[in-house]
């Protein structure tokens, strides 16, 4: 899926540059990985060398490959690192697709950020801090008759969900984590093995101002659906290699 | 895009499989599909998440706009096409042309391009995952 989004252009962004020159970044889900100096023309070699080697929505849980180092070498011209978060909302946002969106994606991320303050989770696009929620715009993803749409990514161990099991949480207990701090154990309390991404999508719509706060604490925090006849239209679970298609 | 990878993809979309299939990846991994929508993920249940886990926000004073209309009935689960990745671009913006392919100079142009004459190896490339947008695409390239 291909969604434009209002994370924040590089600060090397030279705005009297040709378009076509400004390196951008991408930030890859489910990997969870940001690619920086993406140029429109570098995009073949993107698609082949990372996309195409990427951990999908169905890949087990393990690294993805081709993303698994940041260092820039000639064979890999795009440095990537961990998106910080430990889990990702986004909003559809895109008022010339429909009014809807653009009216109902700015409310939303209000109430989510209210209540995401009290738990230290909130992040806004400055603040790198690691094992927060991002909440990002994105443009159509479709539905917008059911508007809002509400796309949720949980990195598998984040939070408090169901899922985890009881050596990811005895390991968290004992380095004193909180709050969705993100560890990258394997589910039997052995050294971190990678980074594997987004374990979860959850992809809500009807969404509510009213609704956020359940969608924070039990969607986002521990991957539970408040009104999944009304308001789930699918996603994908790795651990449990599930799809809603 | 070419005739035979337009209809390969209209062919993958329209025939998305048996409710209950179960389908072995190429890493060996098996994915199943979920049949109803509390058969994917965990549903809250008072008994365990507290009696009001259900209830929607009190404090809450945001308001959608007066008005707000949207459609009450459809059954959602299950009706979205599958997807391998999903790959956000960085535009510093809120908002963007109708079909964000259209911006000029964007990645998105650029990605656009490059799928019109490949598709990727690790399964479901679909970018957009509107069909109502998929079908208009066909359509308008084979006229060309």
């Amino acid at each position: 899926m291909l969604s434009a989004s209002n994370i924040p252009l590089p600060d090397s962004h030279d705005p009297s540059a040709p378009s076509e020159d400004h390196p951008t970044t991408v930030l890859l889900l489910p990997p969870f990985t940001l690619i920086q100096n993406v140029t429109p023309a570098s995009i073949p070699s993107l698609m082949s060398n990372y996309i195409g080697n990427a951990s999908t929505s169905t890949t087990i849980l393990t690294p993805s490959p081709s993303l698994s180092t940041n260092l820039p070498s000639p064979e890999k011209p795009f440095p990537t690192s961990p998106s910080p978060h430990g889990a990702v909302i986004l909003l559809c946002s895109q008022r010339t697709r429909d009014a809807r969106c653009g009216q109902s994606a700015p409310l939303l991320r209000r109430e989510f950020e209210r209540h995401l303050r009290p738990l230290g989770l909130y992040r806004d696009m400055q603040d790198t801090r690691p094992g927060g929620v991002g909440i990002y715009f994105i443009s159509h993803v479709g539905g917008h008759k059911y508007s809002a749409n509400v796309m949720i990514y949980r990195r598998a161990g984040f939070g408090s969900g169901p899922a985890r099991s009881r050596a990811q949480a005895a390991n968290e207990a004992a380095n004193g984590a909180a709050n969705g701090e993100v560890k990258d154990v394997d589910g039997n309390g052995n050294e971190p093995t990678g980074d594997v991404g987004a374990s979860q999508c959850i992809w809500l719509a009807r969404v509510r101002p009213e609704d956020c706060e359940g969608i924070i604490k039990f969607t986002v925090l521990q991957g539970k659906v408040v009104k999944p006849n009304r308001q789930l239209r699918g996603g994908f679970d790795r651990e449990k290699g599930l799809v809603s298609w | 895009m070419s005739l035979s990878v337009a209809l390969k993809k209209g062919k993958n979309f329209l025939g998305r499989g048996s409710p209950s299939s179960t389908k072995t990846n190429t890493d060996g991994s098996v994915t199943t599909t979920a049949v109803a929508p509390t058969a994917l993920f965990p549903t809250v249940n008072p008994a365990v998440d507290g009696d009001d886990c259900e209830h929607e926000c009190e404090t809450c004073e945001v308001r959608l706009p007066k008005g707000w209309k949207i459609d009450e009935s459809d059954k959602l689960f299950g009706q979205v096409k599958g997807w391998a990745t999903h790959a956000l671009i960085a535009t510093g913006k809120t908002d963007w042309v109708r079909d964000v392919a259209d911006e000029k100079g964007s990645v998105m142009e650029a990605i656009d391009a490059w799928e019109k004459h490949h598709s990727l190896d690790n399964g479901v490339s679909t970018f957009y995952n509107d069909p109502c947008f998929f079908f208009a695409q066909v359509l308008r390239r084979s006229s060309v």
